[in-house]
């Protein structure tokens, strides 16, 4: 195997981020980056899904039939994030009412899919598992640098603590959607300046 | 075997696997999920029925006991609870309307003359978070305490941007910014409460 563990964790987090090299997950980047809380958790949520599901489609890749592949890698992953949704309400009810609607919604999650296809289909289980992990951790980060600045201005706080003094006004547009459209695009700005001059 | 029967004998088999898996971790947990549920249901009525100050760091225990202490439940077609409030009876209903993505359930808690809300909270939804995500915030349902519901049928408590004066008379409370459609929702969801359910429900407790 070419690729050591290292470099496969390395560059999913950074040279090959999904998000911000790949474009991927950006609806759910849009969608859940108003609070760190919930960005938190839904960042969890999908380094569970998408390390085993790689794990299990790449322990099973030579089974798989070729036909028949993309349905048997929604069905893992599908699993998953039904394992992951009754285990919230089992044990974290509060953050399974806050998440509500958005777990079912890891299903759909490119990331997953892609890393599946791109991944595990030609790799071993260990790899695929981390490879798996790095690449939510990589969604992740960038998902709490997005929550960090909305939540910071359009509540004035930080995992729900105020740290914003008393008479700050808070930003309603960092609330709604359309802001996470320009800290994600200033973002990927800033991210990929040094990386586009490497090449 | 030939390859088309080969990839529908393994989905066959992966499929089952998996459900066999699924059903298994869901029978484990469901007791867990229940009692969750229930637990959260009770400290919702002790929120509308304002018993303490702050429901919801109320632990557990301290639930179930002021639920049996100070809640009547009286079942029927649908199960109302009864609190008593200084000699005043008030009364607590479930109340089911349509949101901006699915249902919201929500429940109101009423002076037993149906004059004023005693309070309200959102037992489901599926609101946008963050959006119209806030009604569950604490501000927003505080509103409504001791809110005058009003003789129009089409605007009980009207949900209205600017026009709240922050009196408990005007039948007002203020919407949510950039939740128009759900703070729409919610008046409709009121109106449904007082015009429809309440009066079966007074049937019921008398």
């Amino acid at each position: 195997m070419a690729e050591s563990k290292k470099s496969v964790f390395l560059t999913n987090i950074w040279k090959d981020n999904p998000v911000i090299v790949q474009i991927l997950g950006i609806c759910s980047a849009l969608a859940v980056t108003n609070n760190l809380t919930n960005t938190l958790i839904m960042g969890i949520g999908l380094i569970f899904t998408t390390a085993f599901s790689s794990f299990t489609i790449s322990a099973l890749r030579r089974h798989i039939p070729k036909n028949v592949r993309m349905m048997v890698q929604v069905l893992i992953i599908a699993t998953y994030v039904i394992i992951l949704d009754i285990v919230l309400k089992a044990y974290l009810p509060s953050i399974s009412k806050a998440l509500g609607p958005y777990v079912g919604l890891i299903i759909t999650n490119c990331i997953i899919m892609g890393r599946a296809e791109a991944f595990a289909q030609s790799h071993g289980p260990v790899l695929s598992f981390i490879d798996g992990i790095s690449a939510g951790i990589g969604y992740s980060l960038i998902l709490l640098a997005v929550a960090f600045v909305r939540e910071l201005l359009g509540f004035g706080t930080l995992f729900g603590l105020r740290v914003m003094p008393e008479g700050f006004t808070p930003w309603v547009i960092m609330i709604m959607a359309p802001s996470a459209f320009f800290i994600l695009g200033a973002i990927i700005w800033i991210a990929r300046t040094p990386i586009v001059k490497k090449k | 075997m030939s390859e088309k029967l080969y990839s529908v004998v393994f989905t066959f088999i992966l499929t089952t696997v998996f459900v066999i898996c699924l059903a298994g971790i869901n029978a484990i947990a469901s007791g867990t999920i229940e009692r969750n549920e229930q637990l959260e249901f009770r400290r919702s009525l002790i929120y509308v029925f304002n018993i303490v100050e702050d429901a919801r760091s109320l632990p557990s225990e301290e639930v179930q006991k002021l639920y049996l202490d100070r809640i009547q439940e009286i079942d029927g077609e649908q199960t109302v609870y009864v609190a008593d409030n200084e000699g005043k009876r008030e009364i607590a209903f479930t109340v089911q309307s349509a949101g901006l993505w699915g249902t919201i359930t929500a429940l109101v808690a009423v002076d037993e003359s149906g004059s004023r809300i005693v309070g309200i909270d959102f037992v489901n939804h599926s609101e946008t978070p963050g959006l119209g995500g806030r009604i569950d915030e604490t501000a927003f349902k505080e509103q409504f305490r001791g809110e005058r519901i009003s003789s129009s049928s089409s605007a009980r408590i009207a949900v209205v941007s600017g026009q709240d004066t922050g009196s408990k008379d005007d039948s007002k409370v203020d919407a949510i910014t950039g939740a128009t459609r759900t703070s729409e929702s919610i008046q409709t969801l009121l109106n449904k409460a007082i015009n429809d359910v309440f009066p079966a429900v007074l049937e019921a407790v008398n």
